[in-house]
């Protein structure tokens, strides 16, 4: 009875005990949570935060930039290809181009009729007219052919260079700059190899890290993400080609090795890394676990030391008895 | 007095079990909670101790490229700037060899962005112009245009002859009408943005 009596004292004590242990504890991280507080506020001096303005201004400003220019067409190449088109015997009196609908409507005349039919089949063949339409002629004075044509051109024609010289067409490069000088380096695009993006399609999405030095991509995924499916969604120079390609489902239990080859035959390879993160619960878990197993082995400790306290107290008694 | 050792045991551990579930149960909850904070807090500021380092890294790197920067605000002006552009197209359309016969803003409205400095959308900005002048200035305005710093886009062009083929004296068959030079009475619209 006596042993049982001792043992719930003791565990008495340690119930009292573990109380105050977290009494102390969530004081202390009070303290800290107020200094970690106090710490926040001051984090980012005025500079800085000037720095941040400048800095998010000019982020947004690059990006709207960049945004008008890729959607920034060019109407005077209408113009080189009317040049590289149109037959010496062929007179425009108006010339009306709507860019927004790529339209052209022209009216003039002609020589003769030869002339007008072998300028409409030249438009016809071009792979920068859509569609000729409205097309009607008559015979004018001094026997010359007045006709009215309306040209729907393909958009690609305000991006694209035409040769005068009805030859292939040129592309601009997308890096062509309106000053005199490029912002981009455009000379080195045909060499260009770079994966500039590489993310996950998951929920929610995962974005790569990127090392241009290393060419490594790097990407956490979060815990039960199916490393063996994966669908990466990848960006890559222009002109340049990737292989595997993107948006094709890959197994990245061991790291996976793209080819990027630029448009002038060079490649280089990038080694994708896909890392999967430990369960969020199991940290917290064990965290946890390692407390109670801290208050059981302080509650254990005391009642073993109230026990045999009390043994030797009991041993020492009858021993004073004895003697 | 001697404690009957037995109801004593029993009311100790009554009294515990009331301390563990009014005192030291919930102390633990507040304990955890507090802990979450804390981690919660102190990633907070590292987060924001490593966004402030990574934009005064970003502000020097910026600087370093100010004359990139100064063509990207050439190109999107913080304002419409009318004066300058006014002068501008007077003075590109009189080095290309053209008169400028009518000028005015004809229309102004946001551009769709993918975002916006200090809150403000981007602007477009449409200029008509009547001019008058031979094609191959309509030629070298254009080019004038299109290597200007600022953006401007032509999104129409219109122009009618004054005479025909007839009233030219040129040898037929071996200069087009774009090689000739003749007046011709344009209508432009041209497009340029600004904050």
């Amino acid at each position: 009875m006596d042993v049982i009596f001792y043992f719930v004292i003791s565990m008495l004590i340690a119930t009292v005990f573990c109380y105050l242990i977290f009494l102390i504890k969530n004081n202390i991280q009070q303290s800290q949570i107020k200094e970690v507080t106090v710490a926040l506020e001051t984090v980012g001096t005025s500079q800085q935060k000037d720095y941040e303005k400048t800095v998010i201004s000019y982020q947004n400003k690059v990006k709207d930039f960049v945004s008008i220019f890729q959607n920034h067409e060019f109407a005077s190449h209408v113009f080189s290809f009317m040049q590289g088109q149109t037959m010496p015997s062929i007179w425009f009196s108006q010339f009306t181009l709507d860019k927004k609908s790529a339209k052209v409507q022209l009216l003039g005349e002609a020589d003769n009729m030869e002339d007008f039919s072998r300028q409409v089949a030249g438009f016809e063949t071009n792979e920068y007219v859509k569609s000729v339409s409205a097309l009607n002629s008559s015979l004018g004075e001094a026997a010359k052919v007045q006709f009215n044509i309306n040209l729907s051109l393909d958009p690609k024609l305000f991006t694209y260079v035409p040769e005068v010289n009805n030859t292939e067409p040129v592309a601009i490069e997308e890096t062509t700059s309106p000053s005199s000088t490029n912002i981009f380096d455009s000379a080195s695009q045909g060499s260009k190899k770079l994966i500039t993006v590489f993310d996950l399609l998951l929920a929610p999405e995962v974005i790569g890290v990127v090392d241009q030095n290393d060419h490594t991509v790097k990407l956490d995924v979060p815990y039960g993400a199916n490393v063996t499916n994966l669908t990466p969604l990848i960006i890559i120079s222009p002109k340049a080609t990737i292989l595997p390609e993107s948006s094709v489902a890959q197994d990245f239990t061991q790291p996976v090795v793209y080819w990027v080859t630029a448009k002038d035959g060079s490649s280089q390879d990038y080694t994708v890394t896909v890392n999967v993160l430990p369960q969020e619960g199991a940290v917290k878990k064990s965290s946890n676990v390692g407390m109670i197993l801290l208050v059981l082995g302080v509650i254990v400790v005391m009642v073993l030391t109230v026990i045999g306290a009390f043994f030797i107290f009991k041993k020492r008694l009858k021993n004073k008895k004895t003697l | 007095m001697k404690l009957d050792r037995p109801i004593t045991s029993a009311i100790i551990l009554f009294v515990i079990l009331i301390l563990v579930f009014f005192l030291v149960v919930p102390e633990y909850k507040t304990f955890k909670k507090l802990r979450a904070d804390l981690g919660e807090k102190k990633a907070q500021y590292n987060a924001e101790f490593d966004y402030y380092a990574e934009i005064t890294k970003q502000y020097y790197e910026l600087r370093n490229r100010e004359e990139d920067l100064k063509k990207v605000d050439d190109a999107l002006p913080e304002n419409p700037n009318l004066g300058k552009l006014i002068y501008y197209f007077q003075k590109a359309s009189g080095e290309s060899g053209m008169i400028v016969k009518d000028l005015f803003l004809s229309k102004t409205s946001v551009t769709p962005t993918n975002s916006n400095v200090s809150g403000s959308a981007v602007n477009d900005l449409i200029f008509s112009l009547d001019v008058i002048g031979s094609y191959s200035a309509l030629d070298n305005f254009l080019a004038s245009l299109e290597k200007s710093d600022r953006l401007f886009e032509v999104t129409s062009i219109s122009f009618g002859s004054m005479g025909s083929s007839q009233n030219l004296s040129v040898p037929d068959d071996i200069l087009s009408q774009f090689e000739i030079q003749q007046t011709y009475s344009f209508n432009l619209q041209i497009k340029t943005q600004s904050y």
